[in-house]
């Protein structure tokens, strides 16, 4: 069975040259598309894709952000709790000050600081990334609930929804937010320095170490640009809710995330994968959510078929994991 | 006790094409410790996994008792009563003395495990073993030398006839291997025999009744201990060394580079002090477990940071530096080179790009891919590395290919200092010769050489000077005309004066 599967992998992969978990993720996509267009032609509609864009703007940040830790060989759990968090420090300066490039900059700060927090730890303490992203997460979420008493903050300045929920084109601003993302993060990881030195970093600590790679800084690195992120995303979901809350943060965001990473092809044993795979993983993630809707399926059967979706690939890369060896 | 418990006989073993044993043979009897010695790769290791168990043997015969018998796991050897405790402590920290003893066989009722009796026969096999230590500590909280005793205690569990020691001592205090000597001698009164494998030959004069020494995959020579000494055994174990013929000219002028004075590395270095010229190859000569190795990770700083002076020649004026300053202008090939030397998953083009990559980058840290495929290439002819292109995987070359990758990328450092660690292990003999061949070269174009290598023969075929280290300590220097002979006995030497 296995080695059928890997088979009928590899041959694909001869054709196609894609990674054998791009390979299956793009076989589900079409699937999904084809089951769409024959229980729903109207999903094809313009307005309706552009929708499902704007849908998945947020996701597809978050995962390009957590592409780069997996890449280096790490894992990030408090980018939902740091997203919502920083969210909330920027509509609450917005609102305070007026000032709608002062709170988009606290978003962004704040998002920075908490990555740089969980860079720290990692990188110079040595700590397990998982563990202290667990961490962050929980004291993060904490802080969200406390100091909105689980109250959603509107009456960010009309000015902030105007720039940000404007059309370009025809199409919304979030959808040139994430794309700007995407080609930044992936010009980052395939074309400069940092890049190729997280993927060593990822693939080997031990050989960078004797190579002269400054592994701290690069894992420091990776965890501040996707908290960098996770302030971009704070500032695209506030826009699209109209308000921002602890809540945005919740723990099935990062379920989705996780799952758009390992669809998308990012190895969780680091070195392998590209945000550009992560980034359709969350296209794919949200069709799927949208195709569970259509059939009027719920909620939490969709958080099973998650779960079993990122067993299924992480098991897949384990086992190409150990081919190669 | 002349009775012969264990025989094996003309074993051979391949792995592939490499001869790993061609004609081994041990002979034990009954109650008596026998030494097995030989340098890296000589084939202890094989010949005792066969022992033990964990391989199949291609031919030869195993006798024990006189009767041949074929192991096929390490459960079919402990049946006839042989017990392996390796080099590397299996030991679960977070558990108790006695549960660490019984760990892979629990006596249990009805699936419950009876505290009272592994308690109960933990306590007596420690008292055999001569050790006091309490059934009920946990592990995590011990020496190495108690820990050795549980996993000592563990295998008498299994009631051995026949226990294989492999460097016992490596890890242990001066008091603790006197304690572990002791033990050796209960256990041989209580008609135990032991196969002792050690890299310390003064320590065989202590313990062992007779020593056997392999070579190549051959055993050599068994002799009775009061037969042989230290010279003769170091002699046996590195044979003779072909007619070599120095690869390097005599004569060159004197400029020095390197300066290392008292460099103290915890207990890894101590008190290293040595000289290094310009395009000098100094080769650093010593049994495995004198300290090479960290010597020259030390002054790199790769293993912590080292105490002591490191000075370098700047425009005729040796200045102090830091190890992290000589880190930026060296060259370390390490030993472990899937380990520490190439990231095999990934091409050829980003491994040899990695140590480079301000060197392949412009502007805002962009990654010139021209730049970074002309210095492939450049790699790849300079050392004639076979790669059918620079985008494939260095996990599917071969090992000589891979060492050259290593080197390549550093070459294009343009290092001052390369540190080579075992440059051929695991190589084949063409392969070797390139990678000497290189060296060579190098140091001709003035590049400073420190090189580690347990083969006589092409440490002396490439070497201008000997550093010589025994426990951790630099012990001597030997010009580059020495003969084989007096590297032998300057080894040997040292061996016996820390003996005495």
């Amino acid at each position: 069975m296995v080695n059928m599967i890997t088979s009928i992998l590899n041959f694909g992969r001869i054709k196609t040259k894609l990674s054998p978990p791009l390979l299956i993720t793009g076989l589900m996509f079409f699937a999904a598309l084809i089951f769409l267009f024959l229980n729903s032609p109207e999903f094809f509609l313009l307005k309706n894709i552009v929708n499902i864009f704007n849908q998945c703007a947020v996701l597809a940040i978050l995962s390009l952000g957590m592409s780069t830790v997996m890449i280096g060989g790490g894992i990030d759990l408090s980018l939902p709790a740091n997203m919502a968090l920083s969210a909330i420090f920027g509509s609450t300066i917005m609102i305070l000050t007026g000032s709608v490039a002062l709170g988009c900059l606290i978003m962004l700060i704040s998002g920075v600081a908490i990555g740089s927090l969980n860079g720290f730890a990692i990188a110079r303490l040595r700590m397990i990334p998982f563990v202290v992203t667990l961490a962050t997460m929980t004291i993060c979420g904490g802080i969200s609930v406390w100091v909105t008493n689980s109250v959603s903050i509107f009456n960010q300045p009309e000015k902030f929804f105007d720039i940000f929920l404007a059309r370009v084109l025809g199409l919304p601003l979030s959808i040139y937010i994430l794309i700007l993302c995407l080609i930044m993060t992936q010009i980052a990881m395939s074309f400069t320095r940092f890049g190729w030195m997280v993927y060593a970093v990822g693939t080997s600590p031990a050989v960078c170490r004797v190579s002269r790679i400054p592994v701290k800084q690069v894992l420091f690195s990776t965890y501040v640009l996707a908290g960098f992120l996770a302030g971009v995303s704070a500032i695209v979901v506030t826009a699209r809710l109209g308000s921002a809350s602890a809540n945005i943060g919740n723990d099935s965001v990062i379920l989705d995330i996780v799952t758009a990473c390992v669809i998308g092809g990012v190895s969780i044993y680091g070195g392998k994968g590209r945000p550009f795979g992560a980034c359709v993983g969350a296209v794919l993630v949200v069709i799927l959510g949208n195709i569970l809707n259509l059939l009027e399926i719920s909620f939490f059967i969709g958080l099973m078929l998650k779960g079993f979706l990122i067993i299924f690939f992480v098991s897949l890369d384990g086992l190409l994991v150990k081919q190669n060896e | 006790m002349n009775k012969n418990i264990l025989q094996m006989q003309n074993i051979k073993k391949t792995y592939g094409p490499i001869n790993a044993l061609s004609n081994a043979s041990i002979l034990l009897k009954k109650g008596s410790v026998v030494a097995l010695v030989g340098a890296n790769g000589a084939g202890k290791s094989t010949l005792m996994n066969i022992l033990g168990g964990i391989t199949t043997p291609d031919d030869g015969e195993v006798l024990v008792n006189n009767k041949k018998v074929n192991f096929n796991s390490p459960v079919d050897a402990a049946r006839y009563g042989i017990q392996f405790v390796h080099q590397e402590l299996s030991i679960f920290k977070t558990m108790t003395v006695a549960e660490n003893i019984f760990i892979n066989q629990f006596p249990t009722q009805f699936g419950i495990i009876s505290k009272q009796v592994i308690e109960a026969t933990t306590r007596q096999l420690l008292a055999e073993l001569g050790s006091n230590l309490n059934p009920h500590h946990y592990v995590e909280s011990l020496s190495t030398g108690d820990c050795q005793m549980v996993v000592i205690a563990r295998a008498m569990l299994g009631n051995p006839k026949i226990l294989i020691l492999d460097e016992p001592t490596s890890s242990l205090s001066k008091y603790e291997k006197e304690k572990l000597n002791l033990v050796i001698g209960r256990l041989k009164d209580a008609g135990v025999a032991i196969i002792y494998i050690t890299h310390f030959i003064s320590e065989i004069f202590e313990v062992c009744d007779s020593v056997t020494v392999m070579r190549n995959g051959t055993t050599i020579s068994s002799q009775a201990i009061h037969e042989t000494d230290n010279s003769k055994i170091i002699e046996l174990m590195l044979g003779d060394v072909a007619s070599i013929e120095k690869k390097r000219r005599k004569e060159r002028n004197k400029n020095i580079f390197l300066k290392v004075d008292k460099l103290q590395n915890e207990n890894k270095v101590k008190e290293a002090t040595f000289e290094l010229n310009k395009g000098e190859i100094l080769g650093i000569w010593g049994l495995l477990g004198s300290g090479r190795t960290e010597l020259v990770r030390s002054i790199i700083g790769l293993d912590g940071q080292p105490k002591g002076t490191i000075l370098i020649n700047n425009h005729g004026k040796l200045t102090p530096i830091s190890a992290e300053y000589l880190s930026g202008i060296t060259a370390y090939v390490s030993e472990d080179r899937r380990g520490e030397g190439v990231l095999l998953p990934m091409s050829v083009l980003k491994n040899t790009a990695l140590p480079n990559l301000q060197k392949v980058s412009g502007n805002f840290g962009m990654i010139m891919l021209n730049k970074a495929r002309n210095l492939a290439t450049r790699v790849i002819k300079s050392l004639s590395i076979k790669v059918s292109n620079f985008d494939q995987k260095v996990g599917t070359l071969s090992g000589g290919n891979q060492q050259k990758i290593v080197f390549g990328k550093w070459l294009e450092t343009e290092p001052y200092l390369l540190i080579l660690d075992e440059p051929t292990r695991g190589l084949d003999i063409s392969a070797k010769g390139e990678i000497l061949k290189i060296a060579t070269d190098l140091a001709n174009n003035g590049v400073s050489i420190l090189f580690i290598s347990s083969e006589l023969e092409e440490l002396m075929k490439i070497s201008d000077r000997y550093l010589i280290l025994s426990e951790r300590h630099v012990v001597a220097e030997l010009p580059g005309d020495s003969t084989q002979d007096s590297l032998i006995s300057a080894l040997s030497k040292t061996v016996q004066g820390s003996a005495a």
